[in-house]
């Protein structure tokens, strides 16, 4: 069997071109027949028609004779026909044989298609049924063709319409009208382990094509998914290149553990990487694992939002599920695809901080106010260096793509190239490379047994800017640095402060190394096999291993003089999965149709972290930590997993009406208690096709009706901090002297399990107006039971908190509206894609650990105050929504005093920390998107507003360049500060070291102040493009080509005092969400991209 | 695929896999003393801040030193915590080592590792009776988290019969000295726990057995006093850890391994010899300190320095880094502590002539003096009459800023007329936190 497979592949090529055949048979049924010849050929049959003969018994004897001739031969004794299309052999009954024997004149027939409203449409293929000739339609829609006679029936297809077969009946022109297919109904959307027909899913899922995603220069495929489907919300947190993008499907599920989606790709689960173990952090922004996939070779996106669409993953599948299935070769000539765009970034806000002269006065204040003497250092030199000019620049980007795809007879194959270089916005060493490689190969190993492998490598290098709280953010130090300063001495050098009250930020930016360097590789092989027809089993296995290595170096200049200091530390992760389905679907009698699904998986994953760091003085020509004078903090951190499962899913449907869809898993996780190691995930989906209904039948205004409900639990097992978290530990380290000990460090919990969510979901499709209106809507509900929170023990325990207990509970519900239109149809289009989303967060129960207080229950975190500002500070609060800011409510600056004046909300007559309220929620009322796509004989416009509405923003950029208690440099507002003549004013006076009021606190705190509306709207693309003319093309040998221009984020429209309202410091943490620190704003990019096919 | 889900840490030992060696248990005897090492930002510091030797100049300890500490305070948490920390891991030990087999160790060494387990747990229930009075007495160890974890106080008479009779243990199963010379000095032996016996007893006001237990440590040719200038500085400084002075000296290594950072609160800014590590100066010493030492003392130079500003500043120079990162220990039990507690026991017992005999051995000392030899500086001095007082003074100046003085006045009785606080005032509060998640609490009075 073997030899024959491998001498099927060395035919291939001549079979096919040479299509010769040799076979000697007697009395076999014609399937057999019909078996040798597609072993030989590669070619295809299958039947058309009521009665299949396949049965009858035939002989043929022939010795390599020319495939057709014998195809001819043999089915025109058995009064059969055929037609060959893309390599299938259509038998069905012969029609009419009046004409058989009677050569017809063969002749040329000339015509036009249009759509219905009379639009001609270019490039639909016209092929003559029954022969190879074939023809396409020029851009107003005309065509030629040879018939071999009158009775000849001509196919025409193109895409988005119902194909046609139209009889020449000896006319010699042809006015052929085709109908738009109506709402892709038959489109397969991919779910967990498989795939559905749009018009049968009971569940909620948002589809996003691959083609959505390309052509924008942002690296992470999540930043892509910005707008484009309801019920997800992402925000670009910042516009560094490769930065982490915050992603949640239908709001946060969890307080401590992860939020983001669980990524699938082609199969392959990837692990969402813990924070802590996973390289330098750079303040919280991680690099995204969303970076390593192209979307080049992207086909679709399927996001898994209820608990029906979800459960199939199990305890994995509370945040939602993304599946990535990547593009497959496919039957027909090689195509090449190539595709390119290169362009330029920038930002263009600055904020207004004062110049040379307004600083120095604003200086001069604050240290008379405080008593404290003048430093004769600081004076006005004129000078009014713009800081931000001097680290903001015009960033290029570019990004190529190469790929190759196509298959013959038993292969297919996809290989791709890609290559991704963006300059930071900021000055310096800011830049990201990513190079992208992936093969996707199948193969038809005999008639039951297809196996293929995908295969994607990739590797990124990032040179990153530190976020912000070391105190060397670029940013930072660029708002804060003193007008009156150069950046550069007379002889070239960066210039020092003599009194290092600022560092040079262009200095920090040429000269901090931080890069991160990511290699990835992502596949499986897989292996389907058709056991009956109708059942299949398939097998595979894949792996995801990823390799994050991190260094980062300060020079002694860096380092003002001290020893140059540095750090490397390379992460490895290495998981492996392997899962084995039994899918069947039974010939059923009648209008009952059956799918069932039996699946087992088995996955373990294991990261491993090195790092080193040390200090040099020698110099800074070696920068690897061995060539260091001292070397500290060794770090060898190793941990692994293990999830092994077993789920199934049975969808019915009775006439196309009524729909009814069963999931189950059950999940083993390592990482739980031991009485708590297996959990299990049900979910029931049911469907409605109103529009099946005999009642339905008369009306024309709609052409799809159907209401969904679904109910089920899933799980979240991941982003505990640890792979133990149920065990009691002992861990090494408690040294004493230069003795070596070992300490108990964490409690058992032997009931610790994942959290638990139950969603329901309510959602109706319509499609009405000739198909032209196509309105999805979901409600939901989501509530998280057994949400892990790290409770405080009583020290008398010997412990400060449990490693995790299941306690709290949150709750999230929502409604998506999406809407997709056909406005114009005709040689101008119009389409528009429209969507909603509303999403409600709130903690519904967290453990009360002081009867009758309510505030025992608060759990409050704090992001670093460094640059001589307040610590920002979020709060977890039953009853409130995750990403709720907390500190003091003010009332104004007091006229007498200038100081601010803080709201005694418990009326004891002084400021404390319990007077501290909330002060608004990070998270929007409602976000949504809009696309609006116009065509007119190949030129195309589209342009994408996406907008996020009530999300608060705390602008701690602000609260540093207002607090005016520092040699920071100040905000423009600050000239409005309080002074004796100044009095009714909201900014407080000027005061070095911002002492604390008596009975009050400073003037700086975290208040209400530096809250702000952080709504927007923004066109975050507009692009346009022309696809010339493929008549024009075909003497360059090019199938298609369009060229485009493309502008993103070309205005932002808010009310935000700052950036960029979207800038978060990070979203690792939900404690931390929304606050504006000094990040990075998004960019503004102008691009020219091309795309060619040949 | 039951071998995918039994993973096992690699990072960190799984209490199944501990235990099980006779090298488990030793590194678990280690392990208990980083508690002890974390308590100095609360011993010496806050406890000094509240008597007359210290004054704090900024925010961290200055609520020790107005007496009016909030509930909320962090300091008194984490004193809290660290103590609690150790006597969990102590109650550990004592939990698990007795069942473990015999042969697992070289022979007495069970002994050893347990007696200094209870050494330990009354170290640490003795720091928490000092600063809280009544605490809950836990002597038995947690693991798991479904676990009653409401603890109520139990009174300061059974926490001090908790202490005296594990030190008894202690007594008993410790070995006069360690194998090695550091660890002589840093970890617990039968010299420790007699001197913290002495302690108790004096606590207690059993004041003939204190003055045995002292005698008994003075007896010992373990420890003797140092003489002289250079080596009485230097006891306290980098140069001259684990002297043969010192009875239980707490170990640190140096500022990026196991530190203490005290220089950091008491160092100024600037000014300062050369080699040693500029603080940020926020508890400085008192004037009544530093006019305690009369001409020729020794014990001035080594706790008290002057910057080389106009006009300098005084500031407590017991605990020295020096820039290269070399971090001093913290002295917690020493000779001359338990030869002033005989001296207070028996002069409790009206044997005044033996007291002011164990007196004068620490004024000679302190004048560069032969301790067996009368001296002009003998009590009583001239206008001395009062021996209790003398040895609350001789207290003062020998162990000043070792965290000793607060708790000395209110022993004695004496928070009031020297403090001049409230009887509420002599303890802290218990932390908020720890009423927050043991409802059956109470707090002290007074907060």
């Amino acid at each position: 069997k073997l030899l024959w497979i491998l001498l099927i592949v060395a035919l291939l090529p001549v079979c096919a071109a040479a299509q010769n055949v040799t076979v000697s048979v007697k009395n076999v049924p014609l399937e057999k027949v019909f078996a040798v010849l597609k072993q030989q050929t590669g070619y295809s049959f299958i039947w058309r028609g009521q009665t299949t003969p396949a049965m009858n018994k035939v002989s043929l004897e022939c010795t390599n004779e020319p495939f057709t001739r014998v195809l001819g031969t043999l089915l025109d004794r058995l009064s059969l026909q055929y037609e060959i299309t893309d390599k299938i052999v259509v038998v069905t009954r012969k029609e009419t044989p009046a004409t058989t024997g009677k050569e017809q004149p063969p002749m040329t027939i000339t015509g036009q298609i249009s759509d219905e409203k009379g639009g001609t449409l270019p490039g639909v293929t016209i092929r003559v049924k029954g022969t190879a000739s074939g023809a396409t339609t020029d851009a107003q829609g005309r065509f030629s063709i040879n018939v071999p006679g009158e009775n000849s029936v001509l196919i025409c297809s193109y895409v988005g319409f119902e194909q046609r077969e139209v009889t020449v009946a000896g006319q010699q022109t042809l006015h052929i009208t085709l109908k738009l297919q109506s709402a892709s109904l038959n489109d397969l959307v991919v779910v967990g382990y498989g795939t559905q027909q749009k018009k049968n899913v009971t569940s909620s899922i948002s589809s996003v094509k691959g083609s959505e995603l390309t052509g924008i220069a942002v690296t992470s495929l999540d930043g892509a998914l910005q707008g484009k489907a309801a019920g997800i919300q992402v925000v670009q947190n910042s516009g560094a290149p490769g930065d982490e993008t915050y992603i949640r499907i239908r709001g946060n599920g969890s307080l401590f553990g992860e939020n983001r989606p669980l990524y699938v790709i082609d199969g392959v689960p990837m692990s969402n990487l813990p924070a802590a173990q996973y390289g330098i952090s750079g303040d919280g922004q991680r690099i995204a694992t969303t970076n390593n996939i192209n979307p080049n070779d992207i086909q679709s996106v399927e996001i898994l939002k209820d608990a029906a669409a979800a459960a199939i993953y199990g305890s994995r599948g509370a945040n939602g599920v993304i599946l990535i299935t990547t593009k497959r070769g496919a039957e027909g000539k090689s195509r090449f695809n190539f595709s390119m765009y290169t362009g330029v970034a920038d930002i263009p806000k600055r904020l207004p901080v004062l110049n040379g002269e307004q600083f120095v006065t604003l200086f001069k204040e604050s240290r008379a106010n405080a008593g404290m003497p003048d430093d004769p250092a600081i004076v006005n030199t004129g000078r009014n260096t713009n800081w931000q000019d001097a680290i903001f620049r015009s960033a290029p980007v570019s990004n190529y793509n190469l790929s190759i795809s196509g298959g013959s007879g038993k292969t297919s194959h996809y290989v791709s190239l890609g290559y991704l270089d963006q300059t930071g916005t900021i000055v310096g060493l800011q830049h990201f490379k990513r190079y992208n490689g992936r093969v996707n190969f199948d193969f038809a190993a005999t008639d039951k047994l297809k196996i293929g492998v995908n295969l994607t490598g990739v590797r990124s290098i990032n040179n990153r800017m530190d976020n912000s709280f070391s105190g060397q953010s670029v940013l930072a130090l660029a708002l804060i640095e003193n007008p009156n300063d150069p950046i550069y001495n007379p002889n070239g050098t960066y210039y020092t402060d003599p009194g290092r009250h600022w560092t040079n930020p262009v200095m920090i930016a040429n000269n901090l190394r931080f890069q991160s360097i990511v290699n990835s590789y992502i596949g499986n092989v897989f292996g389907e096999y058709s056991i009956l027809p109708g059942l299949k089993f398939k097998t595979s296995f894949g792996f995801d291993n990823q390799q994050v290595t991190d260094d980062r170096y300060q020079s002694k200049l860096v380092n003002n003089g001290s020893a140059a200091s540095g750090f490397v530390s390379v992460f490895t992760q290495f998981l492996w999965v392997n899962e084995n389905t039994l899918s069947y679907t039974p010939v059923l009698k009648g209008r009952h149709k059956l799918t069932a699904l039996l699946g087992q998986s088995a996955q373990e994953a294991s990261v491993r972290r090195i790092g080193i760091s040390g200090n040099t003085n020698s110099t800074d020509i070696i920068q690897a930590v061995t060539g260091f004078t001292s070397l500290s903090s060794p770090i060898d951190y190793r941990s692994q997993w293990g999830l092994v499962s077993y789920f199934g899913r049975i969808s019915y449907s009775y006439d196309d009406r009524y729909l009814l869809e069963g999931v189950a898993r059950t999940d083993g996780s390592s990482r739980f208690g031991a009485n708590k190691k297996y959990g299990f995930f049900p979910s029931i989906s049911a469907g409605w096709r109103i529009i099946n209904e005999n009642f339905m039948k008369q009306q024309r205004f709609f052409n799809d009706l159907k209401i969904r409900a679904s109910i089920g639990v899933t799980g979240n097992n991941e982003g505990l901090g640890s792979d133990f978290p149920s065990l009691a530990t002992y861990s090494t380290g408690y040294n004493y002297g230069t003795e070596a000990g070992i300490a108990a460090t964490s409690l058992s919990n032997a009931d610790l399990s994942w959290e638990a969510t139950t969603a329901t979901n309510l959602g109706l499709d319509v499609s009405f107006l000739d198909s032209r209106i196509n309105v999805t809507i979901d409600a939901y509900r989501k509530l998280t039971n057994r949400l892990i929170f790290k409770l405080d023990l009583p020290y008398t325990s010997g412990f400060a908190r449990t490693n995790g207990a299941n306690i709290g509970q949150l709750l999230n519900k929502g409604l998506e509206i999406s809407v997709n239109t056909d406005n114009i149809r005709s040689a101008f289009t119009w389409s528009t894609n429209f969507n909603l989303y509303f999403n409600r967060n709130k903690i519904t129960s967290l453990p009360e650990t002081v009867a009758g207080d309510p505030s025992s229950s608060d759990f409050t975190e704090s992001l670093p105050g460094s640059f001589y500002t307040s610590q920002p500070t979020s709060i977890f609060r039953v009853g409130e929504p995750v990403g709720s800011f907390f500190g003091y409510r003010n009332k104004g600056v007091d006229p007498a005093t200038g100081n601010m004046i803080y709201d005694d909300i418990n009326k004891d007559g002084k400021i404390t920390a319990a007077d501290r309220v909330i002060l608004g929620t990070a998270q929007p009322d409602f976000t949504g998107g809009l696309t609006n796509t116009f065509g007119y004989k190949g030129v195309d416009l589209s342009f994408f507003l996406y907008w996020s509405y009530g999300n608060k923003v705390y602008n701690q950029t602000r609260s540093m360049l207002e607090r005016m208690s520092s040699y920071n440099n100040g905000d423009a507002k600050t000239l409005n500060r309080w002074t004796p003549q100044n009095t009714i004013t909201d900014v407080p006076r000027a005061v070095f070291n911002d002492p604390t009021v008596p009975g009050s606190l400073t003037n700086g705190e975290v208040s209400q102040r530096f809250v702000e509306d952080g709504s927007f709207i923004r066109m975050k693309n507009i692009t346009l493009g022309y696809t010339i003319p493929s008549a024009t093309l075909k003497k360059v040998r090019i199938s298609s080509a369009r060229v485009y221009v493309s502008a993103q984020n070309l205005f932002l429209i808010t009310n935000y005092s700052g950036l960029d309202p979207e800038s978060q410091n990070q979203s690792v943490k939900n404690s931390q969400l929304g606050i504006d620190w000094a990040v990075q704003p998004q960019a503004r990019t102008f691009l020219v991209g091309l795309n060619v096919n040949f | 695929c039951t071998k995918v889900l039994d993973q096992v840490p690699e990072y960190t030992i799984a209490d199944e896999n501990f235990w099980q060696t006779g090298n488990d248990a030793e590194s678990a005897a280690v392990g208990i003393y980083p508690a002890i090492q974390s308590i100095a930002a609360q011993f010496p510091l806050a406890f000094d801040a509240g008597s007359d030797a210290t004054t704090a100049l900024l925010i961290n300890y200055s609520p020790f030193s107005t007496h009016g500490i909030p509930v909320d305070n962090l300091i008194v948490a984490a004193y809290w915590q660290n103590n609690y920390t150790g006597i969990g891991r102590a109650n550990d030990l004592l939990k698990h080592v007795p069942p473990m087999k015999d042969s697992l160790f070289a022979p007495g060494r069970k002994e050893q590792l347990l007696g200094e387990a209870h050494f330990l747990r009354a170290y640490f229930y003795f720091n928490l009776v000092k600063a809280y009075g009544a605490v809950p007495l836990v002597l038995e160890p947690y693991t798991s988290f479904n676990a009653d974890f409401t603890v109520p106080r139990t009174s300061v008479d059974s926490i001090f019969k908790q202490i005296i009779a594990d030190l008894k243990i202690a007594e008993a199963s410790l070995p006069p000295t360690f194998a090695a010379a550091v660890t002589t000095r840093g970890r617990a032996s039968q010299g420790g726990a007699k001197a913290l016996l002495a302690k108790a007893y004096l606590s207690i006001k059993d004041y003939n057995a204190a003055a045995s237990k002292a005698q008994e440590v003075m007896n010992s040719p373990v420890y003797s006093l140092v003489s002289g200038s250079a080596a009485y500085s230097g006891m306290f400084s980098t140069s001259g850890k684990n002297s043969t002075e010192a009875i239980f000296e707490i170990q640190y290594v140096s500022a990026s391994a196991q530190s203490n950072g005290l220089y950091s609160y008491y160092i100024p800014a600037n000014g300062i010899p050369a080699g040693l590590q500029t603080g940020g100066y926020q508890i400085a010493p008192t004037t009544k300190i530093i006019n305690a030492y009369e001409n020729g003392d020794i014990r001035k130079a080594a706790a008290l320095g002057f910057n080389n500003a106009t006009p300098a500043l005084p500031y407590v120079n017991k605990y020295t880094r020096l820039t290269n990162g070399t971090e001093p220990d913290i002295i917690a039990l020493r000779l001359a502590d338990i030869i002033l507690v005989r001296a207070e026991a028996l002069n409790n017992l009206g044997q005044t002539a033996d007291a002011a005999a164990a007196l004068n051995i620490i004024r000679r000392r302190a004048f560069g003096l032969p301790t067996d030899q009368p001296s002009a500086h003998d009590y009583p001095q001239a206008g001395e009459t009062d021996l209790a007082l003398a040895i609350e003074n001789e207290r003062f100046k020998e162990l000043a800023f070792e965290g000793h003085r607060f708790y000395d006045l209110v022993r004695t009785g004496r928070a009031a007329a020297v403090l001049g606080i409230t009887a509420d005032q002599t303890l802290w509060p218990i932390p908020l936190r720890e009423i927050g998640r043991n409802p059956r609490l109470v707090q002290n009075n007074g907060y």
